[in-house]
């Protein structure tokens, strides 16, 4: 397996605040990292530097070999994100935005046609010809993922993509991601639901006040805390293991 | 893909975008060729009178000389500097805040778009709603040319140049805008617009004192006037280059072909080296506080007003609806030759004038935030009239407090400390009417797009604006009423008191009256009558 995204001493401050700190590592191709981590960890400041979107105040990215603030355009190129609560244009219909965002990337009409056809019916989406300000965050969150899958991506950066997703829609995406990643799609990941980084996570990164707490595989991680659950090994590495205590003392 | 497919791209769809806020509003559209009628018929029956009126005065201007320019040139000069202190001064914190606080700049990051083609894209869509005002100069260009008998080529030249010159006053907004963002984040965006603001009000500032005219009371007429003459006349003013350039100087119309393109060239220099992507989206870089956090509780209407002052407070939009009204009097007051209580009262009224209108948009955007959080509010036990007067206070004080302690300030080296309080006084009661009026435009006629930065949708801001001009109207009917001792101009004294005194009150009676009513209509289940969600 090769690496394809290489995320190397990276640390972004905001003011006097050091939200992400010194965070190193890699995802590998035909691989789903999951990146935990609690509220606030710096989960998204870390996605959105490995997308470009925020340039880290040190340290380096690659995807594919390409530094992703100096070959921003090729990198964005093979790349899909879905943000965690995507802000999209509301005076466009549905249609009107994949249509924008298949021009962007050079889509053939004809493929896109299929694509977007097929995705549609896999999440249930009669919504197209609907104005975006009028969808609701589940409706917006799989027009995003739509506009992503779409055009096949190399590597796939999601943000808790299963939140506002029904059942059947949360559990079509699982099993893309893997078919896409049996594929040799890398895709990471961040999510808060842990059961879906337990069953679905090749890899896991455990992030806390910007650190890198912990990272491997589910059974690495298991013989690491001595913990069986991936929640039991999530709380004591993130110092949640006070649970008890502290309902009682409610 | 190269940086002009991508900006076509861009482009194409903003225009979409706007094209269909009627469609969405399910409202029919207008057919385009009786759009296009419409649009013809506003400029031809605002320019055509512009244009008579330019051609009147250019004619007898162009036969006067002063320091080796005619007069006409000079107007022209003056003109075009006033243009573009006018484009700066509106564009750049307006380009600033479409590029680097857009939602969707996180989301055009994301694709494989040059961040040249983010920026300028975002950068012509400012442009295309913020550069009207050079329209305005159209029929001044027709005059002068027809006056000074230029063929009908002549006049594609003169109007390619003009467009350059437009060119380069919006490159000059680009570069301040992408200098300012090197401060920008939201963390700090008060610091970041103010500084914006100041910028571009150090610039209108330095502006309007060159062509501001120069003092008649000097002893020597010819050389103030001469000293003027080369002051608006002088080679490095892009306006020159302009006159110059007309006039088939090669060396004016190659500085500002250049110039001109050396201000994209430079923006799009720096737009190209990565700087949309060090914009940040952190809320604030909270202090670490040491030991228990202490919390203080208030009473519910306490708790009401804090909450709207730090809305207030914390939101750019409404920030800058307070700044403007006490910026664009002070360069009336401070580009004046008089220091007199007659030119402080000028400004202070021009500054409520201003403050009328903003008042309304200011409480629209408070209340559009709150609509649309809506059901936190709604689960409170709070009587829905409590949060809207908490806001009218907060409105009312603040714009009260800035316009008080500016001109108060002022008044000290103006005189006119009586008449200043007055005014102010005076404005309390309409301040707080208008407030009320904006609760009741925004459910009235909310933006469809939503958002606090324009809460109210066109037709909304077309009714606030004559709103908020009649309620400053009645402050300075009656300011005049009393500072005149009831005898205004050659009024007789019942005559004064009907227009000036009885009149206003009345209007403010009716005024009130009609918010109360308007407002105990208000379903507040569902406030936006246009369903803005």
């Amino acid at each position: 397996m090769s690496k394809i995204v290489v995320a190397e001493r990276l640390r972004k401050n905001f003011g006097n605040v050091e939200a992400v700190k010194s965070v190193s590592f890699h995802v590998n191709s035909g691989e789903i990292y999951g990146f935990l981590g609690p509220n606030g960890a710096g989960k998204t400041t870390t996605l959105r530097i490995l997308t470009g979107v925020l340039k880290p105040t040190d340290g380096k990215v690659e995807v594919y070999g390409m530094d992703v603030f100096k070959n921003p355009i090729d990198v964005k190129s093979i790349i899909g994100v879905v943000p965690d609560e995507p802000k999209l244009y509301e005076n466009l219909t549905g249609r009107e935005f994949l249509e924008f965002v298949g021009s962007v990337f050079s889509m053939k009409r004809v493929e896109m046609n299929q694509r977007v056809l097929e995705l549609s019916e896999a999440f249930g989406v009669n919504f197209l010809s609907k104005f975006i300000g009028d969808y609701s965050h589940g409706m917006r969150q799989k027009l995003m993922l739509i506009s992503v899958l779409m055009r096949r991506p190399k590597v796939l950066f999601l943000d808790e993509p299963t939140v506002g997703l029904d059942a059947k829609s949360a559990k079509i995406l699982k099993l893309l991601l893997r078919k896409y990643v049996d594929e040799g799609v890398a895709v990471f990941m961040t999510t808060h639901v842990l059961e879906i980084a337990e069953k679905m996570c090749d890899r896991i990164g455990i992030i806390n006040e910007g650190e890198l707490i912990a990272e491997g595989t589910l059974e690495e991680l298991r013989s690491y805390s001595g913990r069986e659950s991936l929640e039991d090994i999530f709380l004591k590495l993130t110092g949640g293991d006070e649970i008890k205590e502290i309902v009682d003392s409610l | 893909m190269t940086i002009t497919k991508e900006l076509w791209i861009l482009l194409k769809y903003k225009f979409l975008m706007w094209s269909n806020i009627p469609k969405r509003r399910r409202k029919r559209s207008i057919p385009s060729w009786l759009y296009v009628l419409i649009v013809l018929a506003v400029i031809v029956s605002f320019g055509l009178p512009t244009y008579f009126l330019m051609l009147k005065m250019i004619a007898s201007y162009v036969q006067i000389s002063l320091g080796g320019i005619d007069l006409a040139s000079l107007f022209l000069e003056i003109s075009l500097l006033g243009i573009l202190g006018l484009i700066v001064l509106i564009d750049t914190p307006a380009v600033t805040l479409n590029v680097f606080m857009s939602d969707d700049v996180g989301f055009l990051l994301t694709l494989p778009l040059s961040q040249s083609a983010i920026f300028y894209s975002k950068m012509i869509e400012t442009l295309v709603e913020g550069t009207f005002p050079a329209l305005l100069f159209i029929p001044l260009l027709l005059a002068y040319g027809n006056v000074v008998g230029m063929a009908w080529y002549t006049f594609i030249f003169v109007f390619i140049m003009y467009a350059f010159y437009v060119l380069f006053c919006a490159g000059i907004s680009g570069l301040l805008s992408l200098v300012i963002s090197k401060f920008a984040s939201k963390s700090g965006m008060r610091r970041f617009m103010m500084l914006s603001s100041m910028a571009t009000m150090i610039l209108a500032y330095f502006m309007m004192n060159i062509i501001s005219m120069p003092s008649f009371s000097s002893q020597n007429m010819q050389s103030a006037l001469n000293a003027y003459v080369s002051k608006v006349n002088f080679f490095l003013w892009p306006s020159t280059w302009f006159l110059s350039s007309i006039r088939g100087n090669l060396l004016g119309m190659f500085a500002l072909i250049g110039i001109a393109s050396g201000t994209f060239a430079l923006s799009y220099y720096i737009a190209s080296k990565n700087v949309l992507s060090g914009f940040s989206n952190v809320i604030s870089a909270a202090r670490k506080k040491r030991g228990k956090e202490k919390y203080r509780t208030h009473g519910i209407f306490g708790a009401l007003m804090v909450k709207e002052f730090r809305a207030f407070r914390r939101e750019p939009s409404i920030m800058f609806f307070l700044v403007y009204p006490v910026i664009f009097p002070l360069f009336i007051i401070l580009t004046s030759s008089h220091r007199k209580p007659e030119t402080l009262l000028m400004g202070e009224l021009t500054g409520i004038f201003m403050a009328s209108m903003y008042i309304i948009l200011a409480m629209a955007s408070l209340v559009s935030i709150d609509v649309r959080v809506g059901w936190i509010l709604k689960t409170m036990p709070v009587k829905e009239t409590k949060p809207l007067w908490a806001k009218a206070f907060v409105v009312t004080g603040s714009f009260i407090v800035v316009i008080a302690s500016v001109f108060l300030t002022f008044s000290v080296f103006f005189g006119g400390f009586l008449s200043t309080v007055l005014v102010v006084l005076l404005s309390i009661p309409i301040f707080l009417l208008l407030s009320f009026f904006g609760v009741y435009a925004v459910t009235k006629w909310p933006n469809p797009s939503g958002g606090t930065k324009r809460s109210l949708s066109t037709t909304g801001s077309l009714i606030s604006m004559p709103m908020g001009f009649i309620g400053a109207a009645c402050v300075g009917a009656q300011s005049f009423y009393f500072l005149s001792n009831g005898k205004v101009w050659h009024f007789s004294l019942l005559i004064s008191t009907l227009l000036f005194m009885i009149l206003p009150f009345a209007i403010e009676f009716a005024l009130m009256i009609f918010v109360k009513r308007m407002i105990s209509r208000i379903d507040w289940s569902e406030p936006f009558e246009n369903r803005v969600s």
